[in-house]
């Protein structure tokens, strides 16, 4: 959000959230006193046997776009963004098993796109949102939120809308506990919804999905063979969350500026937080001794310690591939992957059989929609690119027409181990 | 069929108090803002229904004659701001947004007379409605001598009318818009729904009724179609919704508006066009989920506050249902919070295929420009966390940021304290979940967050609650 005057101008403005905005101001008081710091994150500690439970911790950071990326001049790259970064961004990051102390010490450390989370069906997932507050606008007093996108018979109470629900003010933690049922198999996002707008773009978004009960190879719980279409069985699965930037709002929101929000217009495109070529780096992921993050390893990845999700797929020959994808950026797009076809089996956390699947060579898919998807990789070892076939929709630099935008690859190679993690990193 | 608020749900004496609230927030905001003009609400609108589909119904003798007037008036839309619009009024009635609703019954004949009290030549067209008659002729686009095409059905001048004519041959949600300069007079506010209601029998079961129909011959020439209900489409006659998706460029209105009594187009409009407030039945949140006919909202007549009860397979087996409209200029990625929605309906065509149930449980509706979807819904207290408890110690409200429209506890049919400040807008407990356009840049008032194309669902607590 804005300056803090704004901030209240504009609540006023949407009428309702008017009060709302007077009572994080109160807040936010007893937060900067700090009356309950060092409290142990409620509900920690009596996690049911069976029960997943994560702590992420919300605040803002700094992220980088590709290297090499043309200026937007003045909103990129960002004057105040420190070495090797170039836009400001908020974002969740997982601190699970972190002390109290060391959560708090991520405030102004954070990530896009945010950690991707998986749970059984029928099991609890019980996650902690810890508000840290921002590092460099002290000034806001957001608080912020977890909504599963597309729970299925969400109560408010867990469902993270700040106006309908409770959110989470700066100090304090709050338990989110989902119980997917056991026809709740498939793919979903997460975000936090205070002043959505604002905060999804910012960089707080990520993939839930959740597997059929007992099937972890499957996508949804049936048992056809792989000769039928409508089999969701897979060898390995990728997560890949569309989401774009418009950097003038990231600007604005680092340089206490406010910004109209209808005057969106992206000037990069991403997939689970990074454009391309940077999608084709391999994960990052945190020093296992206190959390600082590490950029993926490998000459030329330095820049990308807050983007630890790579969109990589790489997979052997006549292997099945899941690919779930999911879209929380404001804009329609359609991926394509030339030269290997594709069965839509799932669309929106929904199974898709034999009536409503399709072959397809172009994947459709909305702002707040997800798409399970797979495909069998060819007998030929090497790289299939997968693109948004919206070819307004990168940037681009001389020499290389795809940089900035949403592109990745399928690497098909032989001897690879089986994977252990989707995506080789989850929660 | 007009929404009936039935016995199982809250008495009105309840509700009022909350709108009442609501209307005095929204009133406030809108202070010294009162729109020009002279608007009335639509005598059809109301009807005390607070939500749901208003119905305008004119049957006689196997026929439903309608009497629709192009004209123009304003819309408020809760930043303050009064939009100029062009809209269909009810009859001889005043100016309105979306144009009202109109409800047929499958095989009858529907006339709809047009009247344009416009400036500029306007039509009708609907999109999905087989052979139409204007005047008795085929309803056919219109061009010029060069090949130019005029208009997408036979222009209406200034000061004219056209009778339109066609048989609602099938039942679903349909919508009908200007078919002249639609890039303008759609955007300017010529568009409504019209709904046809199947012919066959209702289902025996309480308040229950089909959305779609299957038709097979009569026995003899002659004969009545024999119609059967589609059991994939039952839902509640008492919870049925409309939610009509759009948006507005004021830049462009106020061009409109100062251009009174000159033939505009389109090209008249050179700056690109940008929206900035998007809608819910021609209204933005908050004053979406005011009633319908809130006087505060005299030319809005139309509320998109949907309202249910838990399932329950014994007390409340049926689904709400919710008809998507879209006349918008992109398509709208809908996501109602709190569980999928079923489409069962796209552009009046129910999804079935011999005996593969086409439907899909969604929890994103996207609905296309000029196109409409059906869908049903039903929430379910799977955990009934009233009964357990939920697992986690409960935060006192000062370790929490609290919203106006929670009940103050995590329980249906409980209430809480909220913050000192917060001005609780439950009644009894109920649940309030959001549906909104998830291009997040559309649920905003001219990009203010929590505002424009969304809307609440609000889900009541079962019949024994203190709601009652």
């Amino acid at each position: 959000m804005s300056a803090s005057m704004d901030r209240r101008k504009f609540l006023t403005l949407g009428g309702a959230g008017a009060v709302g905005a007077l009572s994080v101001w109160k807040l936010a008081d007893a937060a900067v006193g700090g009356l309950l710091r060092g409290q142990a994150p409620p509900g920690i500690g009596h996690v049911p046997a069976g029960a997943k439970a994560l702590q992420l911790v919300a605040t803002d950071g700094w992220a980088s776009m590709p290297q090499g990326s043309l200026p937007v001049d003045p909103w990129f790259p960002d004057v105040m963004a420190p070495e090797g970064t170039d836009t400001y961004i908020f974002g969740f990051r997982n601190v699970t098993g972190h002390s109290r102390a060391q959560a708090e010490g991520q405030r102004g450390v954070t990530q896009i796109s945010a950690p991707l989370v998986y749970v059984e069906a029928g099991k609890e997932l019980w996650v902690t949102v810890s508000n840290v507050g921002l590092s460099i606008r002290p000034d806001l007093t957001d608080s912020h939120t977890m909504h599963w996108h597309g729970f299925r018979n969400a109560i408010p109470f867990y469902d993270g809308v700040p106006e309908s629900s409770i959110s989470v003010p700066i100090g304090r933690d709050f338990t989110y506990v989902f119980r997917p049922k056991a026809d709740s198999a498939g793919t979903y996002m997460y975000h936090c919804h205070f002043e959505d707008v604002e905060h999804v773009t910012m960089g707080m978004s990520g993939v839930v999905f959740v597997t059929p009960p007992g099937q972890p190879d499957r996508a949804y719980a049936e048992e056809l063979p792989d000769t039928d279409p409508a089999c969701s069985r897979f060898d390995r699965q990728y997560a890949i969350l569309l989401t774009e930037i418009d950097n003038r709002g990231h600007f604005n929101d680092a340089h206490i500026q406010a910004t109209d929000w209808t005057d969106f217009q992206p000037n990069f495109w991403l997939m689970n937080g990074r454009a391309y070529p940077d999608t084709l780096a391999p994960n990052g992921a945190p020093d296992a001794a206190n959390g600082t993050p590490k950029p993926p390893p490998g000459a030329g990845n330095e820049h990308l310690a807050h983007q630890p999700n790579s969109s990589l797929i790489v997979c052997q020959p006549g292997e099945r591939v899941l690919v779930r994808l999911a879209s929380l950026g404001f804009q329609q797009h359609s991926l394509t992957l030339p030269g290997i076809p594709m069965r839509i089996v799932g669309k929106d956390a929904r199974y898709v059989g034999a009536d409503t699947g399709a072959w397809v060579d172009t994947v459709d898919i909305g702002p707040g929609e997800s798409r399970d998807v797979i495909f069998t990789a060819p007998s030929q070892p090497g790289r299939y690119p997968l693109f948004n076939r919206d070819m307004a929709k990168y940037p681009g630099i001389a020499g290389d027409a795809w940089h900035g935008g949403q592109r990745t690859e399928v690497v098909v190679q032989s001897g690879l181990d089986a994977q252990t993690e989707p995506n080789g990193w989850s929660l | 069929m007009a929404h009936n608020p039935d016995k199982s749900r809250p008495p009105a004496t309840a509700r009022r108090h909350l709108w009442a609230v609501l209307g005095i927030a929204s009133l406030l905001a809108f202070a010294g803002l009162v729109p020009v003009g002279s608007i009335t609400p639509s005598a059809d609108a109301a009807t005390g229904a607070t939500s749901g589909v208003v119905c305008n119904r004119s049957s006689a003798n196997g026929q439903s004659n309608f009497l629709l007037t192009a004209t123009d008036g304003y819309v408020t839309v809760p930043d303050g701001n009064s939009i100029y619009m062009w809209g269909y009024a009810y009859g001889n009635g005043a100016f309105q947004l979306p144009g009202p609703t109109l409800c047929v019954t499958e095989g009858q004949r529907v006339n709809i007379t047009l009247v344009n009290r416009l400036s500029v030549p306007t039509s009708l067209q609907l999109p999905g409605i087989e052979d139409v008659l204007a005047d008795g002729n085929p309803s056919a686009p219109a061009f010029d001598s060069t090949g130019k095409l005029l208009s997408l059905a036979p222009p209406i001048g200034p000061g004219g009318s056209t009778t339109y004519s066609f048989t609602a041959d099938r039942p679903g949600t349909f919508l009908y818009e200007s078919g002249t300069d639609p890039q303008l007079q759609v955007q300017m506010g010529l568009f409504g729904t019209l709904i046809v209601y199947p012919a066959a029998a209702a289902p025996g079961q309480a308040d229950a009724a089909y959305a779609y129909d299957t038709s097979s011959p009569g026995a003899n020439p002659g004969d009545r179609p024999v119609y059967t209900g589609e059991p994939g489409s039952i839902y509640s006659a008492s919870h049925e919704y409309g939610l009509t998706l759009s948006e507005v460029d004021p830049d462009l209105h106020v061009a409109v508006e100062q251009a009174t009594g000159h033939v505009f187009t389109s090209a008249d409009y050179t700056a690109p066009y940008h929206a900035r407030y998007f809608m819910i039945n021609g209204r933005s949140f908050p004053d979406t989920i005011a009633p319908n006919g809130a006087p505060w909202l005299p030319a809005q007549p139309y509320s998109a506050l949907s309202e249910v009860q838990p399932f329950d397979p014994a007390g409340n087996p049926l689904p709400a249902l919710l008809r998507y409209v879209s006349v918008g200029v992109t398509t709208y990625p809908f996501h109602p919070h709190s569980n999928h929605e079923r489409v069962i309906g796209v552009d009046a065509h129910f999804l079935r295929d011999g005996t593969a149930d086409l439907s899909l449980e969604k929890f994103a509706i996207v609905v296309n420009p000029s196109s409409t979807q059906d869908a049903t819904f039903a929430w379910t207290n799977t955990e009934d966390y009233e009964a357990s408890g939920v697992p986690v110690a409960v935060p006192e409200t000062l370790n929490l940021t609290t919203g106006d429209f929670w009940n103050g506890t995590p329980y249906l049919g409980k209430t809480g304290p909220l913050n000192p400040g917060i001005n609780q807008k439950t009644e009894c407990g109920e649940y309030y979940h959001v549906a909104h356009s998830h291009d997040l840049t559309q649920a905003t008032n001219y990009g203010a967050s929590f505002g424009g194309m969304l809307t609440l669902i609000r889900v009541d607590p079962p019949e024994d609650s203190s709601c009652g």
